[in-house]
């Protein structure tokens, strides 16, 4: 199947290529272990997910009060400045940098404990818990980090946890992100249970306030929604352990509800972020059904379906690129667009197996939609004059396209339900709006400049004669 | 303690110093990572990426666990060869991280293997993420000399004839007119846009018409240069290798016009103070123009140059200390009882009890930010 690799040209598929391919022979220029991986903007994401956003150094320091030294070479750490930017993370980082002899031997394991105790002593108020950080280094040494943490724990009365920023095992059973949203819920231990709260699990930053999730669980009787998030402190976030279920809003959680499961006995049902508006419902139904309850989502649903119509009667023509580098799985966003009568013309995006429940819905309604991979070195061809949009949805589409007008929708608060529809059309208005203001003012700005000119060219001419 | 770091972040390291040297030179550069050192230096240490918009064929090389374990060098050879059925560089560079360092890497079988199989020339930088941006930088310099430079120019010059490794005194007109002039040490990391054309205004300005700042392949393949002027420590080893094998005479120093504004920015209140205590804080290059600068200013108090980074002996005043650590960092300053301190604002971060003046001048290889503001 299509795996065709042209000098100076992106490589992309259409979705009825794709979807032909099926999941079990995804073509080797859209899997990750395959082929270099091109170092854009684009693809940051994927390679350094803590460049921007959430990486396993800043989702560790998740726990109030906590800390976190990172044992690694320079090169692991240097992007990690970003995060101490006035209002960032501050003095919560410390770093011991690993020297060539250190990792071709392991003897930096042995300095450990006097570095984290001198990192502790010199914070002006204990920390709740110390994380320490590793990297790819000491996966291939095997270093048993679990048994350093014990040791520093015993010399400094402190919880110590390892995050393990293991690169090299992305694909694994256990990725680097799936396993920092387990560890950064391990310092909880049981305590009496709360018939009325509920744990949202999933992301690292608190979910929009005006989400219906919230509105829709109080009118069930739930007072209390614990979110990592928006713990202020530690007894806040020793108050999870109370919770009497946790929904899973992301699936890289489901590790850390089934560590919930087993140590806190704490049971999990899992929810997906979805933009198509009936699914959403559906989803809700479904939540109703296993609690016994009622969940009435209809005026939040005709609240998004409105900012939808709206956009669509407005904007209905424009040419769309939806990117992946998004708060929302790009498949089903673009099938939701496309179900709304929009031409997406373009996705940018890695498919998974799972996401072709989506590919083969995409592929019967927009055969010859094209897919571009980030990754793919041959995304250093792609021009945006070749293929212009008006709107691109995703820091990574909004990088191939500089022109249109752009919705990057990947802010830290987390859209989910039908505000996030309702939130991301309306984005996606004002931005429609504001382009076009500002084509409308370069415009009258030119034609100002020509009047002038040939105001001037005609006085020239006067002048002359 | 060794290593340690409580207030200053890690230092750009020999990994974003090779990557930024070969970024325009039209070559394919594979970082060989799992990916998040190819993520740090996209996402921090490479302006031109962010900034500028300009693009180039970097890559990770996508290792996995078992590729690490395995060794398979054969699976990275064949990633190169289908990336080139979609890209045409000029070259192949590897650059080196912690984890072909780990498993022992052999470069020269990399290169050979990548050559037989590309049929496009190819170098390997062994660096390891645990060193510095001038060590890293200076050995791309250096292997692209090696593998491009391959036609010598004038013969190997005569040791005398070499220049003395003068500082402050760089970039003395040439004899005749139209000379061309190399820079060696000329990147992001040390330098931004604006003041890459100052330093161009400044050489224009003192008769070099001609100025080489190793940012294309021809540059190596097709030398010209009359003299090259190391303006970072990255350039030393290519000027050197240079010298001996082309005789091509090289400089330390930035011309004088340089540095004439950022020191009248610089009020540094009582210049003809003699107890005004002075520490500057950079790589050597700056920190020794500058410090030529304010004397010929009128600056009368005592200056010491400091450097994290490569030290060179010849271009040291008495007193001019090569620094490792951030506690030995705290100490010298709380020693040397200095009254102004000039350098990166995240250098403040490890002097919570100076009690004197910190005048900023920003210098991305600390701390990723071209900003004055503190960090």
């Amino acid at each position: 199947m299509p795996d065709i690799r042209q000098q100076g040209v992106p490589y992309y598929l259409t979705m009825e290529e794709l979807a032909a391919c099926g999941p079990g022979a995804i073509p080797s220029e859209l899997q990750t272990d395959t082929h270099l991986i091109y170092n854009s903007p684009a693809a940051l994401d994927f390679n350094s997910p803590g460049a921007q956003g959430f990486g396993v150094k800043r989702a560790g320091l998740s726990v109030p009060g906590s800390i976190m030294l990172l044992i690694a070479p320079g090169c692991c750490g240097r992007n990690t400045k970003a995060l101490q930017a006035p209002g960032g993370y501050g003095e919560r980082f410390a770093y011991l940098m690993l020297t060539e002899n250190d990792i071709v031997t392991g003897k930096h394991l042995r300095k450990i404990p006097a570095a984290a105790e001198a990192f502790v002593k010199s914070r002006p108020e204990k920390p709740t818990a110390l994380m320490i950080c590793i990297t790819c280094v000491d996966a291939l040494l095997g270093t048993d980090m679990e048994r350093v943490c014990r040791q520093v724990e015993a010399r400094l009365a402190l919880p110590v946890r390892p995050c393990y920023m293991y690169a090299l095992t992305r694909e694994s059973r256990l990725p680097p992100m799936t396993a920092i949203r387990q560890t950064v819920y391990s310092l909880l231990r049981p305590r009496k249970k709360r018939s009325n709260q509920v744990n949202l699990l999933g992301y690292f930053s608190p979910l929009a306030k005006d989400s219906e999730l919230y509105a829709l669980l109080a009118a069930i009787g739930v007072r209390h929604i614990g979110e990592l998030a928006r713990c202020r402190d530690f007894a806040d976030y020793e108050e999870l352990a109370a919770a009497n279920f946790n929904l899973i809003l992301d699936p890289e959680a489901r590790q850390a509800a089934s560590w919930f499961q087993k140590e806190l006995q704490i049971p999990a049902i899992e929810l997906k972020r979805l933009y198509e508006t009936d699914k959403i419902t559906r989803q809700y139904e479904g939540l109703s059904h296993v609690l016994g309850v009622s969940l009435r989502d209809q005026p939040y649903r005709e609240e998004a379906e409105a900012a939808r119509t709206d956009f669509c009667a407005r904007y209905g023509e424009t040419s769309i690129a939806v990117g992946s580098r998004l708060n929302a799985n790009p498949f089903e966003l673009t099938l939701a667009l496309v179900r709304a009568g929009l031409s997406v013309q373009e996705v940018f995006a890695v498919p998974t197996p799972a996401d072709f429940f989506y590919i083969r819905r995409l592929a019967e309604l927009l055969p010859k939609l094209r897919l571009y991979t980030n990754l793919s070195p041959s995304m250093l061809h792609y021009e945006e004059t070749a293929h212009p949009v008006q709107l691109a949805l995703g820091v990574d589409a909004c990088y191939y396209h500089p022109q249109a007008a752009q919705v990057p929708w990947n802010e830290e608060q987390q859209p989910f339900g039908h505000q996030g529809v309702r939130d991301l059309f309306r984005a996606m208005s004002r931005a429609m709006a504001e382009r076009k203001q500002e084509r409308e003012h370069t415009a009258a700005a030119g034609a100002a400049d020509t009047a002038k000119g040939e105001r001037e060219d005609n006085e020239e001419k006067e002048g002359k004669v | 303690m060794k290593g340690l770091r409580l207030y200053l972040p890690p230092f750009a390291p020999d990994t974003s110093g090779a990557a930024t040297v070969l970024y325009p030179l039209g070559g394919m550069v594979v970082i060989i990572d799992a990916g998040g050192c190819a993520g740090n230096i996209c996402g921090f240490d490479e302006p031109r990426w962010q900034q500028e918009g300009v693009r180039s064929a970097v890559f990770s090389a996508g290792l996995r666990d078992m590729d690490a374990i395995m060794g398979r060098d054969d699976k990275l050879i064949e990633k190169v060869r289908l990336a080139c059925e979609e890209i045409a560089p000029r070259f192949i560079a590897f650059i080196g991280t912690p984890v072909p360092a780990v498993i022992g890497t052999d470069y020269r079988a990399l290169v050979r293997m990548a050559e037989k199989t590309t049929g496009l020339p190819a170098i390997a930088v062994d660096s390891d993420g645990t060193k510095l941006y001038d060590a890293g930088g200076g050995k791309a310099l250096l292997a692209l000399c090696r593998t491009f430079m391959n036609t010598p120019v004038t013969g190997k010059a005569p040791k005398e004839q070499m220049p003395p490794m003068a500082t402050g005194s760089a970039a003395c007109p040439p004899q005749s007119p139209a000379g061309s002039i190399g820079l060696l040490g000329l990147t992001p990391l040390d330098f931004t846009s604006a003041e890459v054309r100052r330093l161009m205004d400044a050489l224009h300005a003192v008769g070099w018409t001609d100025v080489c700042r190793y940012d294309r392949l021809t540059d190596f393949t097709q030398p010209r240069c009359r003299k090259n002027l190391v303006v970072s420590p990255l350039g030393l080893p290519a000027a050197r290798y240079q010298a001996a094998h082309y005789g091509i005479p090289y400089e330390i120093g930035l011309p004088e016009p340089f540095l004439h504004d950022t020191a009248a920015k610089m009020t540094l209140g009582c210049q003809d103070c003699q107890e005004e205590r002075l520490l500057i804080v950079h790589q050597q290059v700056l920190a020794n123009a500058l410090r030529n600068t304010l004397r010929q200013s009128g600056q009368r108090g005592s200056i010491t140059c400091a450097t994290f980074f490569r030290q060179e002996a010849g271009a040291c005043e008495p007193g001019d200390v090569a620094l490792a650590e951030e506690d030995g960092f705290q100490e010298f300053v709380a020693d040397g009882k200095f009254t102004v301190i000039i350098g990166d604002p995240a250098l403040r971060r490890a002097l919570p009890s100076f009690g004197g003046r910190f005048i900023a001048l920003p210098h991305f290889a600390v701390s990723g930010s071209l900003t004055d503001a503190p960090c």
